[in-house]
């Protein structure tokens, strides 16, 4: 059951430094459709628009980011709705209870002034009325379901380290178990130990809550890890989407096929090849598919026309002209 | 540099109030090399009359006319300015870089004596060696007392900007291609932090025109050769208030406010230019 | 204990040297002077007139000598003069000899102190405040007024907006009186009517340093909170739903809170200076009106003291304000 669908999703970002104009093409016609109890996974490089794709999809959309067009549609059980229909007041109600964010920079997201607790209660209390002690069992139960100890309540933010702040920030997305977890490189920071720990932490919240997680990041172990389904993001585009497994396996997309080659496998000691050149500025992106000029594959068509996400069976989604011929 | 300029009149308000009010100041105070009047000499003109065709803002008490002592007054107020200003640059830019750069015990130590000069109340000392030297305190001198006692604050200023920048990584890489470090700052970092002397260079001339006037109001710098503080104290003390020539004591004040409102105006204006953060908020503000 | 060293040490030594490094410009700069102290009061003493015989006219420059701390060598002097200073002597007055500085001090020191305190203190509060509240709610009309507002006071110096208060509410619509501290003639009882006419003489002073320090805290507290906005801790407060007005008191403004303290701190000098000038204006009966008094009799030693002490009194206030920083700041005060 589609939990979030998004339809020919635009988002750009416009904006005029004294008189010169400059437009980013950060998300360009995105459609996807996730499900209910599962982990989705949106990978691709720095600055291919994962970051403003969750934005929009939160509906965080201030200036210079502008919506140009498409839906966002959520169904929640009793509610449904476009997340761009909503006013200030009720998309502010939806967040925590239902939709909640693990930002990319999770270490500064807490008021350094204040302590834990107090910012549990910010939040809390901003969708939820609650007593002094229904608050404290509430977050003390949470805390030691997330096995973080509750003495964290009253520290102040510096004084824990980055990966207990990026756990205590996990805690706090989660703790009103709102059904759509969005999160945006939570593990980057971090060192390779303490990263483990935290895409555990999703994964057991995702299990034990029954929800959905929306996980952003480059890092392909991660999605490897944790993820059911995957969709790979360039340009601006979502270029290709399937089950883990058959992303793995069965890449379709020449820069996805780039993208799993350069993954180092155990044992296997040959020269790891990953796509020539760069990816374009979102700002001046190349006629037809973005992709054309790195693609060993391409022809005549592919420089003119930007080929559309379809579907080639087993679920499997790719945006090419070539791939879509094929299987 | 001037298309700088020239984006800064078109798109920010501030910037071209203050720029047109600092030209005419400018070109008020070059009108003062055609003065009809000398304005060191009194009772060259009738005595208190208000404001005709002949005397465009009156006269004073002393026989002066007042439209011609403003220029002479705007103009000594500026070089004023300048000497003061360049002084106080010189030893701020100067104190920056080396506590900025070289860091350690020298940076504290400094940093120590310079904080005390941010923190002694600077006007009762300035008040006690201008009673002092009362009377060799011309426009040079002057100029150099307050450029001596004007530093500090811009040299913290200057000294956290070169802080940041050492940390960047063109430093790195000009450090271990074996660039010295007297090249380094003088090739790399000057040109970085010469908007912000600029901007900081306002906010002292603001400073030091403000610390003149109130010495003067006190009787404290030679009170024969006319600034826009000495005006105001020979207008104060001649009771113009009381006797009702206003326009002696409305001129001075009045170019007084014109003055501080444009430089500072200016100074915010292109600090906020050059403050990038601050320059995303405007881009905010224009959204397509 | 680390605590102690690493925050509290360095700030100590900071006092210490500012008070020695203003004692001896205030020691050094008199010393340039072209006339003798000494000599002008013994022609002040002989324009009175009687016959004093040379011995004693020899005893009373010995004595004056003393007195004016201009006995002995140079170092010598300097000793005696911290000498003093620990003391609390600052010698006798030139114009109104032989009354000590320090009564005379003594005497204005209560009307300077109370009008700075109160006047600090209320611009500091409203400035920030009402700074935050604009810098949150910028693209109001009401914010861009406001800022229009504090932008036009800020830069001009507290000598004329004190001149265009007394012009306007004294002179052109007269409610309040010129000048002074209280109405002449009244005495000293503690009634009522003592009170409002002490705020009466006060207002004006009072609302002029106010104007000028709101509009300093205004802007630099505006200037600040729209750099916290932009900070991840803020946005993800408003991603979370918290109410604009607790992201306003609780993350923003206490937040800017910090560096508004520090910029108290190092500012004291100048609100300070300020003050003086301010008391000049409406000859109001404190240390401004004492200072300008002194310049204008060629009292050096009153003028020494009033410096002293005002170095003094306000590196004891940043001292003040720097050990209540951490009480604000817990990354201070929780290593």
């Amino acid at each position: 059951m589609s939990i979030l669908r998004a339809e020919r999703l635009k988002a750009y970002y416009i904006s005029e430094i004294f008189g010169i104009k400059r437009t980013v093409r950060a998300v360009d016609e995105v459609s996807m459709d996730v499900d209910n109890n599962e982990i989705f996974g949106i990978a691709g490089e720095s600055g291919c628009g994962k970051s403003t794709l969750i934005k929009a999809l939160l509906g965080i959309v201030k200036p210079p980011l502008t919506i140009l067009g498409g839906e966002v549609n959520y169904d929640l059980g009793d509610k449904r709705f476009n997340i761009f229909s909503l006013s200030q007041k009720e998309s502010k109600n939806i967040r925590w209870e239902y939709i909640s964010y693990i930002p990319q920079s999770s270490m500064s997201v807490l008021n350094p002034v204040r302590r834990i607790r107090d910012s549990f209660k910010s939040f809390i209390n901003a969708h939820k009325k609650m007593g002094k002690s229904e608050f404290n069992s509430l977050v003390e139960e949470h805390l030691n379901l997330l096995g973080l100890p509750t003495e964290v309540l009253n520290a102040y933010p510096h004084q824990l380290s980055g990966g207990m702040r990026q756990r205590v920030t996990i805690a706090l997305a989660t703790i009103l178990r709102p059904k759509v977890i969005f999160a945006d490189e939570p593990s980057t920071a971090l060192d390779v130990v303490v990263q483990r720990g935290v895409i555990q932490l999703l994964k057991d919240i995702q299990q034990e809550q029954k929800n959905t997680i929306i996980l952003v990041t480059h890092d392909m172990a991660i999605h490897a890890n944790i993820c059911d389904r995957i969709a790979i993001m360039y340009a601006g585009k979502i270029i290709e989407e399937a089950k883990t497994q058959e992303i793995f396996k069965h890449p379709l997309h020449p820069y996805t096929k780039y993208l799993i080659g350069s993954l180092p496998r155990i044992g296997d000691k040959s020269y790891r090849v990953s796509a020539p050149g760069s990816p374009p500025p979102l700002s001046n992106l190349p006629s037809g598919c973005s992709f054309h000029p790195r693609c060993p594959y391409i022809t005549e068509r592919c420089k003119s026309d930007a080929p559309s996400l379809v579907e080639v069976g087993n679920n499997h989604k790719v945006a090419c002209f070539l791939a879509s011929k094929e299987g | 540099m001037f298309s700088t300029i020239r984006d800064l009149i078109k798109y920010d308000r501030r910037f071209t109030f203050g720029f047109s009010v600092i030209l005419i100041m400018i070109f008020l105070a070059i009108l003062s090399f055609f003065s009809p009047y000398d304005p060191k000499v009194w009772n060259v003109v009738p005595r208190d009359t208000p404001p005709s065709i002949k005397h465009l803002l009156g006269t004073t008490s002393m026989g002066q006319d007042v439209f011609w002592l403003a220029t002479f007054a705007i103009r000594n107020s500026f070089e004023l300015s300048i000497i003061a200003v360049l002084i106080s640059r010189v030893i701020a830019i100067f104190l920056g870089l080396i506590t900025g750069y070289k860091g350690g015990s020298l940076d504290r130590t400094l940093m120590t004596i310079n904080d005390s000069f941010v923190i002694l109340p600077l006007l009762p000392i300035l008040i006690l060696i201008a009673s002092v030297i009362k009377g060799a305190l011309n426009i040079t001198n002057l100029g150099i007392l307050l450029g001596i006692f004007g530093w500090a604050w811009d040299a913290r200023v200057i000294r956290s900007q070169i802080l940041s920048l050492r940390e960047r990584e063109f430093t790195y890489t000009a450090k271990l291609s074996g660039m010295k470090t007297l090249s380094i700052i003088v090739k790399e970092y000057l040109p970085f932090i010469t908007p912000l002397i600029m901007a900081t260079a306002m906010n002292n001339m603001l400073w030091v025109i403000g610390m003149e006037v109130t010495l003067a109001i006190l009787g404290l710098s030679s009170l024969e050769i006319p600034t826009l503080g000495t005006m105001i104290h020979w207008a104060v003390n001649s009771q113009s208030l009381l006797l009702g020539i206003w326009w002696w004591i409305l001129t001075p004040v009045f170019i007084c406010i014109l003055l501080f409102i444009s430089l500072y105006m200016l100074s915010v204006s292109i600090s906020e230019f050059l403050d990038p953060r601050t320059r995303l908020q405007r881009i905010e503000v224009m959204k397509g | 204990m680390l605590f102690f060293k690493s925050y509290l040490l360095p700030r100590i030594i900071q006092y210490l040297v500012v008070i020695f490094i203003g004692t001896t410009v205030v020691f050094v700069v008199p010393r340039f002077m072209p006339t003798d102290p000494v000599q002008k009061t013994l022609e002040l003493v002989a324009l009175q007139g009687t016959y004093i015989d040379p011995e004693a006219v020899e005893k009373l420059k010995e004595t004056l000598k003393e007195l004016y701390g201009l006995k002995g060598t140079l170092f010598e002097q300097y000793l005696a003069f911290w000498k003093r200073l620990f003391r609390g002597d600052f010698g006798p007055s030139f114009a109104q000899f032989p009354t000590p500085v320090m009564d005379l001090i003594k005497i204005s020191l209560p009307w300077t102190t109370v009008l700075l305190l109160l006047t600090t203190l209320l611009s500091w509060i409203i400035g920030n405040i009402l700074g935050g509240l604009a810098g949150y709610f910028s693209h109001q009309r009401w914010a861009r007024i406001l800022e229009g507002i504090a932008m036009v006071i800020r830069p001009v110096p507290y000598y004329i907006v004190a001149l265009g208060l007394l012009i306007i509410f004294a002179f052109a619509f007269p409610i309040f009186p010129v000048g002074g501290g209280l109405s002449v003639g009244r005495e000293m009882h503690l009634t009522f009517d003592l009170f409002i006419d002490i705020a009466k003489h006060a207002f004006l002073p009072a609302l002029s340093l106010v104007l000028v320090g709101s509009s300093v805290w205004f802007m630099t507290m505006r200037l600040l909170i729209s750099n916290i906005l932009r900070e991840d801790y803020v946005l993800y407060a408003q991603v979370g739903g918290i109410s604009d007005r607790e992201i306003v008191f609780q993350y923003a403004i206490r937040n800017a809170l910090l560096p508004q303290i520090t910029g108290l701190a190092l500012s004291l000098g100048q609100i300070f200076s300020g003050a003086l000038i301010t008391e000049q204006v409406f000859a109001y009966p404190g240390l401004g009106t004492l200072l300008y008094n002194s310049v204008s009799r060629g009292d050096y030693n009153l003028l020494m003291g009033i410096t002293l002490l005002s170095i003094i009194g306000i590196a004891t206030g940043v001292l003040i304000i720097d050990l209540i920083y951490p009480l604000f700041d817990p990354r201070i005060r929780y290593r």
